[in-house]
């Protein structure tokens, strides 16, 4: 090789080295610039990251919140619906008995009993009863009653059953002649007037 | 010395010419680093965003999960309550009974 030879490879080579490291530099500064990239895109996302992540966490005690509230729900109704049953039971029970003491003997004193209450309170000269069919065949003494609450009233009274007739287990309404007061006597009625306290009662007897 | 002078001035232009190509290729690079590079900026973001979705789809799902058996317990507190009542009630029935009688029958107690 000559020394011409030997200065053309070297211009060459050194031309072929600088063109590598142009090639190489600016290769590096892609990877640098590629990986600046990666981290602003990252640092753009973080704040929505971070949001969704909070929203992730507070959704997450929302469900526990609401599964676990709805489970309370759930018990309280069940213990809730439990009494609701055994109040009815005795409700039920008390309407059985009173079934059965209208086939008694002192069912009639006792139904006696109601229309002279019934009377005192409504406090008119003029009555009537209302009874149901099968109490309506009782031997009642309504001028003995009237009598009674004559005394009472300190007026002359006077009683007439109805020919109306009432669905119920027993008992009666008592009201004035021309219908526009009335006392509601029946079982029902008396279940029905006073059913808060009966079940207030009911609820204190069984659960306390 | 001429034609080696001569021969030496077309090995400098190829050097030179060497160096230009790389050059150029090195600008080539740069323009697609720009365009890669907001690419890469997005394909990232769009990553980070995608991941914490399925995070918190992950974490909404074993939230669930996790309070299944604290709702177990208060369901079946529940039905153990409701059967501890149910047995008191049994036991004081007939008292309650014979109380709203009472209440019916002492009429002036209702009012």
């Amino acid at each position: 090789m000559t020394s011409a030879d030997a200065l053309i490879e070297a211009l060459l080579s050194e031309a072929r080295e600088k063109a590598e490291k142009i090639i190489q530099d600016v290769k590096k500064t892609a990877q640098g610039t590629l990986e600046e990239q990666r981290k602003k895109g990252r640092e753009r996302a973080r704040e929505i990251v971070s949001s969704i992540d909070k929203k992730a966490q507070n959704d997450s005690l929302i469900i526990q919140l609401r599964n676990k509230t709805s489970a309370e729900s759930k018990a309280k109704w069940l213990i809730l619906e439990k009494k609701h049953e055994l109040i009815e039971n005795v409700i039920n029970q008390v309407k059985d008995e009173l079934r059965t003491l209208i086939n008694t003997d002192k069912y009639i004193h006792f139904l006696e009993n109601l229309i002279v209450e019934g009377g005192i309170i409504l406090g008119v000269t003029d009555l009537e009863v209302i009874l149901n069919e099968k109490d309506s065949t009782l031997p009642l003494e309504l001028d003995k009653l009237a009598e009674k609450i004559g005394e009472k009233t300190k007026s002359k009274t006077k009683i007439t059953k109805s020919a109306k007739k009432i669905d119920a287990i027993g008992g009666a309404i008592i009201q004035t002649t021309d219908g526009k007061i009335a006392m509601n006597n029946t079982f029902e009625g008396m279940l029905n007037n006073s059913e808060s306290e009966i079940r207030f009662k009911i609820a204190q007897t069984l659960f306390t | 010395m001429l034609e080696v002078l001569k021969k030496i001035k077309e090995k400098q232009q190829e050097a030179k010419k060497i160096i230009y190509d790389a050059s150029i290729e090195a600008q080539k690079i740069k323009q697609g680093l720009l365009q890669k590079s907001l690419a890469v900026n997005e394909e990232v973001f769009l990553a980070e965003i995608a991941q914490a979705e399925k995070r918190a789809d992950e974490l909404q799902k074993s939230s669930s999960l996790g309070i299944d058996r604290e709702i177990i317990q208060i369901l079946s507190r529940g039905e153990q309550q409701a059967k501890e009542i149910e047995i008191k009630a049994k036991a004081n029935h007939e008292k309650a009974v014979n109380n709203v009688l009472e209440m019916i029958f002492n009429r002036s107690e209702i009012k």
